[in-house]
């Protein structure tokens, strides 16, 4: 049996008004994913003109290079002093009720997972 | 370093594995940066917090993902954070219309030339929910694959694919052939 064939315009509705439903149809339609796919690709021009607006020029990755290695090791130990600080306060803030504790600064981050 | 590869952990991590990963990854981890917050400023120092966070955890790396995929997600774990302290604290709102000034000098004059496709681009980009923004410039830009991107993010991969058509979609139309 082959399964009826859903129009472009139907899948682009879906994506504009019930993505959820878009969703579970192109897990069993990969056919249909793939037109949708080609549908709403972006010229190659778009592509790389946000790619170009967002790229840092030469002179700010030179001067983060100059920030970060100048002495790495005294730039990670303040990043840790901060840290170490930012928890201080944060302990401060809860142990004496202040309504707003200071946002985590590492905790949350889960650098550390893959 | 293969920026995209999936490695061992290097060692012993010294101060030239930094000026390594700053080489294969400061880009990409600033246009993610810039992408999420909008601002120059505070995604340079994304970019050197993430860094740090990287040559410090590099030890600890498994190789479970590629090297690239691994930084770009501590990254955005930098931006989000530095996010939600700047809503906290917010400071000018019109940052983001001003994000052009980022570019170097030398490139004053590309910049004039091109400033109404590149204020098209940014309107359209900021009419972006964040996430959609994330997830367009992850697949678009960093070409990461859809798996790539749903694990970076915590994300089921329909909802990737699903955000990733409609932030295309709302960006075509709005740009039309403006750029």
């Amino acid at each position: 049996m082959t399964a009826r064939m859903v129009p472009t315009e139907m899948l682009l509705q879906w994506l504009d008004e019930n993505p959820d439903k878009l969703a579970r149809h192109l897990a069993k339609h990969p056919a249909d994913e793939a037109r949708l796919e080609l549908s709403t690709a972006l010229p190659e021009a778009q592509r790389n003109a946000i790619a170009e607006t967002l790229t840092p020029s030469e002179s700010v990755l030179e001067a983060l290079r100059d920030r970060l290695t100048v002495d790495p090791a005294t730039t990670a130990a303040l990043s840790v002093a901060a840290d170490l600080l930012g928890l201080g306060l944060r302990t401060v803030s809860l142990l004496f009720g202040a309504a707003d504790p200071l946002p985590s600064t590492s905790a949350d981050e889960g650098d550390d997972e893959q | 370093m293969n920026a995209g590869a999936v490695v061992d952990p290097p060692a012993p991590v010294g101060a030239e594995v930094l000026d390594q990963l700053l080489r294969d990854h400061a880009v990409p981890v600033y246009r993610l940066a810039l992408s999420v917050l909008g601002d120059p400023v505070l995604a340079e120092d994304v970019v050197q917090e993430t860094m740090l966070k990287a040559w410090q955890g590099l030890a600890g790396f498994r190789g479970e993902s590629s090297l690239r995929t691994w930084v770009l997600r501590i990254a955005h774990n930098v931006a989000v954070t530095y996010g939600r302290k700047r809503r906290d604290h917010p400071s000018d709102p019109t940052v983001m219309v001003d994000i052009v000034d980022h570019r170097a000098s030398s490139d004053v004059e590309r910049e004039v030339t091109g400033r109404l496709g590149v204020d098209a681009l940014w309107s359209a980009l900021n009419s972006l929910d964040e996430l959609s923004r994330t997830v367009l410039v992850l697949r678009e830009v960093e070409h990461l694959s859809y798996e790539e991107i749903a694990e970076m993010l915590s994300l089921p991969l329909p909802t990737v694919k699903t955000r990733l058509f409609r932030a295309r979609r709302q960006l075509g139309t709005q740009l039309g052939g403006a750029s």
